[in-house]
Formats: structure tokens, sequence, C-alpha cells
């Protein structure tokens, strides 16, 4: 393997800053931090999806030796004051927050909040909290009868999409159906809170540190600078962290009651109902061809799951409407509100349920068509953006589809259902399907220190949430100052770092990078104006430690900083996306959800890539085994070829994942999610995956951002759930419409 | 309410004393009889690099040896290790503190990426190749399952183990 320790510049794959720390086990977790004389929290949930408490008795949960408090709805009487859901401009994963009413909107809702010395006596207390409930007819699944779809937006139209429809040629009309999933990262949900003179500490795993510290300023009505949100290494997030929880708000009020710290680690069947999850869907998608295989209409119809307590969207049309030429496109979304927890981010939440129903028709269209799938979809690359009609900043989809073929060695793949059989009878399948991502950015700051022993240090409250965020950002100003890897160090995960985005949306390289850019330059402008007032800076290098002068002499940059008060250059810089203004950048600097992008006023920002699968499935058990997955990616600049290889890959491995095996599943008699822990909601083991093979593209794209860098976090995972559906079609012939592929559904 | 007179004393339930050997070293506690051996190292020996991801078996993230042995420390009791030798990922490091080897191959193939599974992977990992499960992909593959990565690093894990087992191999022959 390549590992270069030495040059921390862009492009290298350097090694992974905080991997020595996590593989000795002293990388600190939000759990991990110890403050003296902690009590432990434990929760009691709701076993009833609707209706109201009956009866309330704490007797016996308080007579538990060690319980010092069973906060409750009767006792907590507090609320979210002006604070709200994330998605309603606020920070919370939910607009309700339980414990505030006798109400429950859920099966799994928190009823109470027991807190004692030891986490033995908390838990055997919240056992013993009695609850009694009126119970109200529930829905939890969006195919139980009588609820009603609701318009989610406005939609998509270009041209006159079902007219061309019903005058085509060759049309496909499916409905596609994909589960309700959880984003399960192995670090369960946790909370540390500690009060001190009115200030609060809370360490928490978070994607939104500034945004986490805005809420709960808000929610507690103090100072924005009195609240401090620690969380340096985050266990896995994938969505599932990037707004406030309602446990974190109630642990704070806890810890405020008791005058101590509390600590509350979410047990992993709560994390189901306590956090967000990804909601069901369903995608009906018509596409139109003259018999060349020229698309004449594209019309897809997604509804999606929603809580009646929160309405929210995830339709994932703005990518689908642009991926391929159609003169006639029309999308709508819808939403079904159910009796559930509120639906939230979970990883390309739009985009995955999406394109496993877009990407299967168009695989259906091909076989209509009789054209190969590859062949396809390149006959149909859009030259613009067929919505807006403006370019693309960079769009390699067709590169990374004739790469792919070649890795993946399409050529041999005999285009008749079942016709490719091992000598034992096993049936192969080969599919394939597009990838796409939205480059979005948001406001970012960032500080960046050079000191005279030539160590750089980068500031920013961003997060690493196993992306390679800290290696990256690292890398970003080690260009820019010419400082070898070992000596740079990156400080994350923390409000009181200059403001970083949420950790979602696969913006942080973009966005926190191009604060680092910037900060890193000022310093590099600071040095050079250091050295030699007067002369031609524009001619003004750094190379080996040293400011080569315009007319060749060198100047050691350890002469240059030492004679400085502090010995050490610093640089502050905001940054904010071009089409941005400065009222927005600054909401966002402040822990508001600000976002620019993917269509910005000259260009349209996406990441693209096209995605290929082998299935290997057993002709009479019908076992579906994924022998191979290729992936030929088109991210812009890639910092760090390393990191981002891994970061394609696991989201490779989360789509065949969500392909095959997960699924939350309901029980509609009961209003609630069944599967609640990892012995039965499923997702890929080590045992699960086959041969992953992750390939970037040399893309330049000098529109999208100072540093040329789009969308990697989420990209991978889209197309992967349609490649292995096609693949299996491929194999058997027969078209699974659904997620999860299960044996079953090829018997 | 009958228990509001315990409530504010120091009254804390059952309490017993164990001492626990952890990587070498004794450590006498007291504690809650139900306290598991997962909560013991984290909550009173502060020995928070053994994570805890689901409580129940099906993750892995808490695998810590005893004696030698695998064990999934929240499904054991802390009373029921007392007298075994046991072994967290903080000790696995040399006396000079150098990385094991495993740790290092696990940082050499990216074998990470959000960390939390980590030190249970390689606790697994180390005993994968010690148990002789290591003589393949395949097998690998098969005796790292109980091990779960959300982030999904597998195909960088199986490469961190195999060239383990491979020196480990190379040097026994």
């Amino acid at each position: 393997m390549d590992i270069n320790m030495g040059n921390g510049g862009i492009g290298v794959p350097v090694v992974r800053r905080d991997a020595m720390a996590k593989v000795l086990g002293v990388a600190q977790y939000a759990a991990d931090f110890p403050h003296e004389n902690t009590a432990y929290a434990a929760l009691t949930l709701s076993k009833v999806a609707r209706g109201r408490i009956s009866r309330l008795d704490t007797a016996a949960a308080e007579a538990v030796a060690g319980v010092r408090m069973v906060l409750t709805h009767r006792s907590l009487n507090e609320s979210l004051g002006d604070e709200t859901f994330v998605m309603k401009g606020g920070h919370m994963q939910s607009s309700f927050l339980p414990l505030t009413s006798d109400e429950i909107h859920y099966a799994g809702q928190i009823v109470s909040l027991t807190i004692a010395d030891t986490l033995e006596a908390a838990e055997e207390a919240a056992r013993l909290v009695a609850i009694d409930y009126a119970r109200e007819a529930a829905s939890a699944s969006m195919d139980d009868a009588g609820l009603t779809e609701e318009p989610a937006d406005s939609g998509i139209d270009v041209g006159d999409a079902e007219a061309a429809f019903a005058a085509a040629e060759v049309k496909v009309d499916a409905t596609y159906v994909t589960p309700a999933q959880h984003h399960n990262p192995i670090e369960l949900y946790a909370a540390s809170a500690a009060w001190q003179d009115g200030k609060l500490l809370i360490n928490l795993p978070s994607q939104w540190v500034m945004g986490t510290r805005a809420g709960l300023a808000k929610v507690f009505g103090i100072p924005i600078e009195d609240v401090h949100v620690e969380s340096p290494y985050v266990g896995g997030a994938f969505g599932a962290k990037a707004s406030i929880l309602p446990h974190v708000v109630l642990v704070a009020m806890a810890a405020r009651r008791l005058g101590r710290p509390v600590k509350l680690v979410v047990p992993r069947e709560a994390g189901f109902t306590v956090g967000s999850f990804r909601p069901a869907a369903r995608s009906r998608v018509r596409l139109a061809a003259t018999r060349q295989g020229k698309l004449t209409a594209v019309m897809h119809d997604e509804v999606g799951q929603s809580a009646v307590i929160d309405h929210v969207a995830f339709a994932g049309m703005e990518a689908t409407s642009k991926m391929y030429a159609s003169p006639n496109i029309r999308m709508r979304a819808a939403t079904v509100a159910t009796d559930v927890n509120s639906p939230g981010f979970m990883r390309a939440p739009a985009e995955a349920p999406s394109f496993f129903g877009f990407e299967s028709a168009m695989d259906e269209l091909a076989v209509a068509l009789g054209i190969d799938p590859v062949e396809l979809r390149i006959m149909n690359e859009p030259a613009r953006d067929p919505v807006s009609g403006l370019p693309w900043s960079s769009r390699l989809l067709v590169e990374c589809y004739r790469r792919g073929a070649a890795l993946f060695g399409w050529s041999d793949r005999n285009p008749k259902p079942g016709s490719m059989v091992a000598a034992d009878g096993t049936l192969i399948g080969y599919g394939c399907a597009t990838a796409t991502y939205p480059s979005a950015m948001a406001p970012s700051s960032a500080r960046v220190r050079l000191s005279a022993d030539g160590s750089c240090v980068v500031y920013c409250a961003a997060h690493d949430v196993g992306t390679g965020a800290y290696t990256v950002l690292g890398q970003v100003a080690a260009d820019v100052l010419g400082v070898p890897d070992e000596l740079v160090t990156v400080e994350m995960g923390h409000s009181r770092h200059p403001s970083g985005p949420v950790s979602g949306g696969s913006i942080t390289t973009g966005s926190a990078g191009s604060a680092v850019h910037m900060a890193a330059r000022a310093v590099r402008e600071r040095l050079f104006a250091t050295v030699a007032a007067g002369q031609d800076r524009s001619k003004m290098t750094l190379a080996d430690r040293h400011v080569v002068l315009p007319d060749g002499s060198r100047r050691a940059i350890s002469d240059i900083i030492g004679g400085l008060p502090g010995g050490v250059i610093e640089e502050h810089a905001d940054w904010k996306p071009t089409d941005m203004d400065d009222k927005t950048m600054q909401q966002g600097l402040a822990g508001g959800m600000a976002f620019a992008g993917p269509v910005g006023g000259t260009h349209v920002s996406f990441s693209f890539g096209a995605q290929f699968a082998e299935v290997r499935i057993d002709p009479l058990l019908r076992t579906i085994r994924v022998a191979r997955m290729v992936g030929v990616f088109a991210c812009g600049r890639i910092i760090n070829p390393r990191t981002a290889r891994s970061n394609l890959m696991g989201g490779m491995i989360w789509g065949a994942s969500s392909a095959l095996l997960e699924e939350s599943q309901i029980d509609r008699a009961r209003g609630r999610f069944a599967n609640t822990d990892l012995a039965s909601y499923h997702f890929a083991a080590n045992a699960d995956v086959g041969e992953v093979v992750v390939e970037m593209l040399d893309e330049h794209d000098s529109v999208v951002n100072a540093i040329g860098t789009k969308a990697v976090g989420e990209v991978g995972i889209v197309g992967m759930p349609a490649a292995i559906a096609n693949a299996v079609y491929h194999a058997t012939g027969v078209r699974v419409r659904k997620t999860p592929i299960l044996m079953e559904d090829l018997l | 309410m009958s228990g509001i007179e315990t409530m504010g004393s120091e009254a804390t339930g059952p309490r017993m004393r164990v001492t626990l050997t952890v990587n070498g070293a004794d450590h006498d506690i007291q504690l809650d009889p139900r306290t598991t051996l997962l909560d013991a190292l984290r909550e009173h020996l502060g020995l928070t690099g053994t994570k805890v991801g689901c409580n129940h078996g099906t993750c892995g993230a808490c695998t810590v040896h005893i004696d030698g042995r695998r064990q999934l420390s929240c499904l054991m009791l802390a009373a029921a290790a007392a007298g075994s030798a046991i072994t967290t990922i903080e000790g696995l490091a040399g006396a000079d503190g150098a990385p094991h080897p495993m740790q290092a191959a696990f940082v050499a193939h990216d074998a990470l990426q959000c960390g939390y599974c980590t030190p249970g992977q390689i606790m697994s990992a180390v005993a994968c190749v010690a148990e002789g499960h290591a003589g393949s992909d395949d097998e690998i593959r098969e005796y790292m399952s109980g091990n779960l990565c959300r982030c999904a690093a597998y195909p960088n894990i199986v490469a961190a183990v195999r060239e383990v087992a491979g020196s480990t191999m190379a040097e026994a022959a």
C-alpha cells in the first residue's frame, strides 16, 4: 500500500491523522469524558404509539436506593421555547420535546428520565416507573388504510411530460418501494452535561457543534458563549447526529436541577425512536423513449413517509430530474403523515431511495429497448442541466461509465437474463446504475497558525465523523504553506473553535476546506509581507520551510516568524460560497442552517459516479451474494485519495447493505418499529462483503470552490441498490421493485 | 414517597468488592453486583478504550481478552471476571509503548473510519490470528463477522488481519 507520511500536500494519500489515537483506544468519544461525581440516567419509553398517559406512579422508582430524580411530564415544567425542528429553521431533531405534555405521539417516546448514583440503580428504577395509557389507534406504516397523501412541493415541470409519455413508442411505468431504515452508528447516542457558574458543558457525538451550541443556548435562555459543545470524535453519524436529540436537552435540564453532572448512554433499542430515521418511500417512475433510445419523457412521483408531529419530505427529484437529457420532465413529491418519531437525514437522504427506483426504471427501459444499459445512459447524457439550462461546473459521468465498464469487464455480459451461469450452477448477474450527489456548500470560518518551528495548527469547529476531515483539512493548509504532514495539527469538534458547518450533505471538505485555504493563504501573505516589504509577492514561493524571493534568495521561515511578537503568524478567515449574501453567511456562522447550491447563479454542481455489481445467486435456495462491486467517481479534486477511497467504499457497502439487508420492520398492529436491535436490524457484516473496487477520476472543477472539491461522503451509496437490483434481474429474469431484495422475492 | 429518605443520602444500593486484573495490574473496586465487565472497565477503572455499542452481544465493540480468549465484556458480569487476566485495547501495546503489530496494520491499511468499533475489531483480530482462523480472506471475513463496522471498512480490516497473519505464519515457519 502506498503510504506517504512526509509530504502533506493536496492529492497525497496521507495516513489518517487520527488513526493512531483510534487504534490505541485513547481517542475520546462523548461517553468517554470523565466528570467528577457523575450521576447516571436511564430512559423509560412509551409502550403505545398514540394517546395519553392516564396514570403515572414514580414511587417504586424513587424508592430504589441511589435514585436522585425521576423526571416526567409532571415534574419537568420546561419547554423548547422558541427553539424548534431543524427543518423549520431550528436545531432540534423534532419540534416535539418529550416530557412537555402527557401526549404520546409515537411508540418509544421518552416518558421519563431517571437519575441515580449508579447506572445499575438508574436502570432498575427506570423499569419501575409505572404508567398506564389511554391508547388511541395509530398508524406507523404509510401503507395503513385511511391515510392521505399531501403534496410536499410544487414540483418540477419542463415541457409537457404527460403528453409526451402518452405519445411515446417505448415506455416504462413502474413503482418501487423502499422501507424505513435506521442509521445505527456503532457509537450509541450519548450525552454528558455539566453546569458550572451558569455555563453548560456538554459532551455528545455531534455533526454540528455550532448548531448544537446555538440551539441549547436558546432552549436554556443563556448567552451562546456560555454553552460549550465538545465532540472531538464521533463514532459514526450518517446524519443521525446532525441535530439536537431530545434526550440531550433533558439530560442538561436534569444536570442543572441536580447541580451535578449527568450522563446518559441511550440504549440501542431506544436509539430507534429517540433519534431519527430514513422514512419509507414509494417512487412511481415513468420513462418514455424513441425506439432509438432517446428519452422523450421523464416522470417521477415520490411519496414519502412523514410524521404527524413534523411534516418533512426527502424526495430526491432535484437529482433525478437532472440525470438525463429529456425535453419533457415532470416531478412530484408528496408525503403521508404517520405516528412515528420525526424522520431525519440518513446518508443520501433524498437520493438513495429515489435512485433505487429511478435507476431500476432506466434498466427496465434498456430491456424494453434492447439497448445496453450503459449505452442507454451515455446516449442520454445532457450537455447542460435539463431543468435550469445552466452548465455543469463539471460532469464526467460518461467517462465514469467508460472506465467503470472496462474495470468491471462489462463487455463480457450476455444481456439475456439467466444466461450467465457458473460451472456449479450459480446464476451470475451484472448490473449498473448511476450515482450522483449535490455539491452544496455552507459558510465556514477557520484559523491557521504557523509557528517558528515550522509547525502549523488548523482550528475549525467542523467534525471528522470518520470521513477523514482531520487529515484533509490539514493537507489543505500544508499545501499552501509547504509544511510537512508531521508538523500539522488539526483541532476540530469543539464550539470554542472558529465556526464550522454542519457535517451533513457532504459539504465539509468544500466548505471548511475553503475556509482553511483562505486562512492559510492569509498566513502566507503575511509571511511574504514580513520578509520583504515592497517586493512583488506574486513572484515569491514557499519551499522546504523557506521563503524563496523573486531574486532566488531564500529566507528561513523560522528566522522570519521567530522575530515576530509571539513567535507565530495566525490568521482567521470567514469564507462563504460565491452566490451567498453576507446576511445568510452570518446566520450560518452563528450556528444557523445556511446552504448554497447545488444550483448556483451560473453553474450546477454535482458529483457523479458509475456503479457496477456482480451478484451470484444460488439456483435453488435463491440466496444472493454481491461478489463484486466497482465504482468510478468524479468528485472534483481529491485532497486525499486514501480517505476518499475508504469513504466511497463504505458508501458502496452501505448501498449493498440497503439493497439486500436493511429494513426497519413495522409492527402495524402496535404501530411501532419491531426489530429495534442489531440482532434483528441487519446491516452488512464482514462476511457479507466481497470485492470492492473504487476509482476516482482526475477531475478539475475551477468553478465549484477555490479548492475544486465536490461531494464525496454520500455519492457512494446512491447507485448501488439499483445496480444490485438490476444485476439480480440479469441473473434471474425476476424484477424486484423493492428493497431489501430477499431470497423469497426470487422464488 | 417511600424512597425519598434515601435520595440525597450516600446509600447507593447493593455493593460488593471485586479485584480485577486488567492489563497486568490488580484493581480493587467496590461495585454494584449487577455491574457488567464493560461498565466496570469504563465507569470504574476509566479504561474507556473498550466501547459500548449495543449491550446485547451483537456488535462486538466491547470485545476484550479474558485469559487470552476474546470475550464480549457487555455480556459478562465484572464479578465473573475476577481471578482472570483481562486484556483491553489499552494493554495491547508493547512495554515500550510501541503499538501492537495489529494496531500498526490497522493504521497502514486504513482499516478504520470513525474508529469507534476499532478497539473491538483489533481485540478480535489479534485473537482471530492466535486462534488460527486467519488462513484465508474468506476465513478472516467469517471469524471477524462478530464485529460490526457501520462505516464498512471491512475490506481494509481483512487486509490488515491478512498482513499480520502472514507475518505471524512467516515467523512460525
